[in-house]
This record gives C-alpha cells, sequence and structure tokens, in this order.
C-alpha cells in the first residue's frame, strides 16, 4: 500500500481500529501527500458538521453524498486498498527491526498511483463544486429596501376605515358651507 | 399646519362655534366600570348604521411636528353608506369625496361593531356627565384602563345615540385626535349633491384578507404574524400583496381604541432614502421615525423591513417596537453555507 486513499476518511471519522490509526498516523508522518489529502477530508466534515447542527438544514442528504464520494468507487479497483483486517495483521507480522509501512516493497506502480490522484483530484474537485454552489445558493445578504411609507399610511386608513387625513390633505381647509 | 395657525386659518365664526365645543368638560360623576358606558357605546355604533344624517365636521389631529384639521361633509343614509367631503383648500383646491360601508361613517363614530368588542375588553367605560354638543343635548362617556386616566371620550346624542363628538387622548391627557359635529341633521337628505359624488378619493386596502391556512404558512415562512401585540392589540386584519423578494404583508392590530398596521417586506433598510425620518433610540434600540401622524417607525431586523403606521399611546408604541425583531443576522460563510445547502437540498428534494 502506497497511500492512504480511503483510509483518510476512516481516519478523520475515527472509524479505523487502534493498530489501523497508529500505523495510518505513522504513515502521515512521511507522507505529505497523504497530510494534505486527510487536511482536506477533516476542513470539509467540519463544515459539515456546523452545517448539519443548524436547525433549517435539510440537506441530509446531499452531505451523505458528499461524504460518500471518497468510498464510492468501484469494487475492482481497489488493489492499492489495504482491507482493515489485513492492515491489521500486516502491522502484526511486521519483521523486527524492518521499516515501517509503506516497505519498499510496497511501493505503487507509476501508473496506478497517477489513477489514484485523479481520483482524488477528482473527489475534491466534486467536493468544491459542491461547495461554491452551496455558497452561490446561500446568497447575499437581503437587498436593501426603501419602504414606500406613505403608501402604506394610506393602507392603513383603508384597513381601519379612517378618513385619511394625512399628507399631502394634510392641510387646514376652510370652512364652506355650502 | 401648526397649532396655532391652525385655529386662526378656521377662522373666526369657525372658533366661535368649535371651541367651545371642544374646550368644555362635562364634571365627573359616573362610576367607572360599571355597564351603562358600553351600553351606550353598543347604541352608539347601531344609530351611526341605522339612521339617516348630515352634517358638518370639525376633525382635528395633533402631532409632535403640529396638527392637522378638516372640515368634513357627512351625509349617511342608512343601508347604503355614507360619503365624506373634504371641503376645497389652496393646497387642495379639488377636495376630496370618500364612502364608506354600510357600518357608518367611521370617522364619525371611531368604532365599529366589531372593534368595540375589543374596547369593551380592554378598557372599562362609564358614564361621567352631560354636555352639549351642536346644539343637542348628549351625555359624555369616558374610556380608561383600570386605573388610568381616560384614553377617549365620546360624547353621545341622548336622543338618538349617535356620537356627535370623541376625542382620543395620550397617557398625559394630551388630544391626539378630535372630532365634533357642528352642525348635524337627522332623517332623509335633501341635498342630493353628495349622492352623486363618486367617491374616486376612497383609499381601498390592496390585496385579500389571508385565511387561517395561509398565516401558518407564512409563518412557517419565517414572517411575523402575531395574534397579539403588547396593551391588548389584537390582530384583526392579515393581507398580502406580491410575490417572492416584493411580497408585503400588512396587519392591522386594534385594541378598541388605538389602531397600528405592521408592514413587512424581505430585505435590510436603506436608510439612505428615507425622507423625513429621524434616528432615534426606543429602549436602546435604533429605529427611524417621524413625528407625523399618523406615527410612523420604521427599521429592519431578522431580514425583514419593519414599518409601523401607529395612532397609539407612546408607551404602546415602544412596547410594539420591542416586541420585534431588531438587527441583521451574521452574513459569514457558515451562514452562507448552511443557508446554501439547505436551498440545494429543497431543489433535491421540494417536498
Amino acid at each position: 500500500m502506497s497511500h492512504l486513499d480511503d483510509w483518510a476518511a476512516s481516519l478523520v471519522d475515527s472509524e479505523l481500529s487502534p493498530a489501523e490509526r497508529d500505523r495510518a498516523l505513522a504513515h502521515l508522518a512521511g507522507c505529505a501527500e497523504c497530510r494534505a489529502a486527510v487536511d482536506v477530508q477533516r476542513r470539509i466534515k467540519a463544515e459539515l458538521a456546523a452545517t448539519a447542527g443548524q436547525p433549517m438544514t435539510p440537506s441530509a442528504d446531499l452531505t451523505a453524498r458528499l461524504l460518500a464520494i471518497p468510498t464510492s468507487r468501484p469494487e475492482g479497483d481497489r488493489t492499492d486498498v489495504v482491507p482493515a483486517s489485513r492492515a491489521a495483521s500486516a502491522v502484526t507480522r511486521r519483521p523486527r527491526g524492518s521499516r515501517p509501512w509503506p516497505s519498499r516493497g510496497t511501493r505503487p506502480v507509476p501508473a496506478r498511483r497517477s489513477s489514484t490522484r485523479r481520483r482524488a483530484m477528482s473527489g475534491l474537485t466534486v467536493l468544491g463544486a459542491a461547495l461554491t454552489v452551496a455558497v452561490i445558493a446561500g446568497g447575499e445578504a437581503p437587498g436593501r429596501v426603501t419602504p414606500p411609507v406613505s403608501r402604506y399610511v394610506v393602507e392603513h386608513t383603508a384597513t381601519t376605515t379612517q378618513l385619511p387625513l394625512q399628507d399631502p390633505v394634510a392641510n387646514v381647509v376652510l370652512i364652506s358651507n355650502r | 399646519m401648526r397649532r396655532a395657525p391652525l385655529w386662526l386659518a378656521v377662522g373666526g365664526c369657525s372658533a366661535a362655534l368649535l371651541v367651545p365645543a371642544l374646550a368644555s368638560h362635562p364634571s365627573p360623576g359616573g362610576r367607572i366600570g360599571d355597564d351603562t358606558g358600553s351600553a351606550l357605546l353598543e347604541r352608539a355604533a347601531d344609530a351611526a348604521e341605522q339612521l339617516d344624517y348630515q352634517g358638518t365636521q370639525f376633525v382635528a389631529f395633533w402631532a409632535e411636528s403640529g396638527s392637522t384639521s378638516a372640515i368634513v361633509e357627512v351625509s349617511h343614509v342608512a343601508g347604503e353608506g355614507s360619503v365624506m367631503r373634504l371641503e376645497p383648500t389652496p393646497q387642495n383646491p379639488a377636495g376630496a369625496v370618500f364612502r364608506s360601508g354600510g357600518a357608518g361613517a367611521p370617522e364619525v363614530v371611531g368604532f365599529d361593531p366589531a372593534t368595540l368588542g375589543l374596547l369593551t375588553r380592554n378598557y372599562e367605560t362609564a358614564l361621567t356627565g352631560a354636555d352639549t354638543v351642536a346644539g343637542r343635548a348628549v351625555d359624555v362617556v369616558a374610556v380608561r384602563r383600570r386605573g388610568d386616566s381616560p384614553v377617549a371620550r365620546f360624547w353621545l346624542d341622548r336622543e338618538t345615540g349617535l356620537v356627535l363628538r370623541r376625542e382620543v387622548l395620550d397617557g398625559d391627557g394630551r388630544t391626539l385626535r378630535a372630532s365634533a359635529f357642528i352642525r348635524v341633521t337627522f332623517g332623509p337628505t335633501l341635498n342630493t349633491t353628495m349622492d352623486r359624488e363618486t367617491a374616486a378619493d376612497t383609499p381601498r386596502a390592496s390585496g385579500s384578507p389571508l385565511d387561517i391556512a395561509t398565516v401558518a404558512d407564512l409563518r412557517d415562512d419565517g414572517w411575523r404574524l402575531p395574534d397579539g401585540l403588547p396593551d391588548g392589540l389584537e390582530l384583526f386584519d392579515a393581507r398580502m400583496t406580491g410575490e417572492d423578494d416584493q411580497s408585503l404583508l400588512h396587519l392591522t392590530y386594534s385594541d378598541g381604541v388605538s389602531t397600528l398596521s405592521l408592514f413587512q417586506q424581505r430585505g435590510r433598510l436603506d436608510t439612505d432614502s428615507l425622507d423625513g425620518f429621524r434616528r432615534i433610540r426606543v429602549g436602546g434600540t435604533p429605529v427611524y421615525a417621524s413625528t407625523t401622524f399618523p406615527r410612523r417607525v420604521v427599521w429592519s431586523g431578522g431580514g425583514q423591513v419593519f414599518t409601523l403606521v401607529a395612532e397609539c399611546q407612546q408607551d404602546t408604541l415602544e412596547g410594539v417596537i420591542d416586541a420585534l425583531p431588531h438587527g441583521e443576522p451574521s452574513r459569514g460563510i457558515r451562514s452562507r453555507l448552511r443557508d446554501g445547502f439547505g436551498r440545494v437540498g429543497s431543489w433535491l428534494n421540494p417536498f
């Protein structure tokens, strides 16, 4: 195994076993690419958590879709992913004195690594687009309004059935007893 | 128009008629809380609707900025309604003509059967004395909150029951609104001129009254539709015009004496375009107010612009302002993300 891939999301979600977590953290110590991926996952999760906690959020479905993106790859394309059970056993079987994972013998071939990057980039692009859409859909602050108060006064006199003696009628009138 | 020129402009002849009518006070003697006052007011509401009457009425308003007055010719035909003609002036040479429905001339009575129910629920009424208005004997009924000074007085024709004079007062005993007949006759009218008036100036409320289901939906959408406001103001009319961002909600409240309209629009207040308003603080809250009558107060809060058009006492107005939202919510990235995800979610699942 060369990179954390799906483990990044599992690590952020605290879904790894203690042994798996130790192994993943050990990998992060030496892999800047995976550190960046985990950092992105943490930020997205924090934003979604803040959003999901609000009462006006009917977007649980959308949130679930976004969170599901890193784990939605086809089953046949998981050759570079170590299942949790195997990863744990690999840690326990690691020969004493050998280098911590990843070992030289498990370095990925360049083509597979490139594919992983493309998938990661695709996922990040989708996430970025979703967040951009959300920010745009969230809209700007409410528009500026100048209430037509004189018209409101007329409406007020209509619903209260009073004479509309405010401006411009609001002037003294002369008595004219016709 | 300022208060001093008001009396000068009315003229000596009219002043001779009006000043005694508006300045005289009956001696108190009635018992607050008995049923006599409310019974007389109910009789007045019936008389305004069921009698034929014509006359000339003086109407005046007082506000911080000055006063406004008018001479109004009133003609009411039982079962048909009223026509009120404001006499022409140099400022308004064409005059104005208004028509109201069959419940009598509201400007004459000051209440209708619906708002009379609010009045008797929120106030104590009592017969407090006798007087004379337009040469006719009248009974005087005072309206007040328990233990407070009067907020309104009505002079009721002893023979017919019609309201011949009325005053609405503020909490300090100053007159806010007054009207009085200086001439009145009863029976079928001989002058048919008023009957032919087109009444083109009659204000008509926009939109239709909302039903209960729509009110509930609007509340779910974040509009403010309180059933009541401080000091016994009760919602008796709600209507909406326009759609989407142009929607305008108009709520009308009354306690039987005071009336107040609350208008709401989506958005935030553009203070640069407000003419005739000044920034004041009400209970620590900044609002924009005009000193004209009726009172007008504008502010924004919670994504809505609120406008109050009020004919009520200052304490009541302050209580109403305090009971409504103020200030705008934060529009940071989280707020926009929250609203955006909510909106996208509604697109994906509109149900």
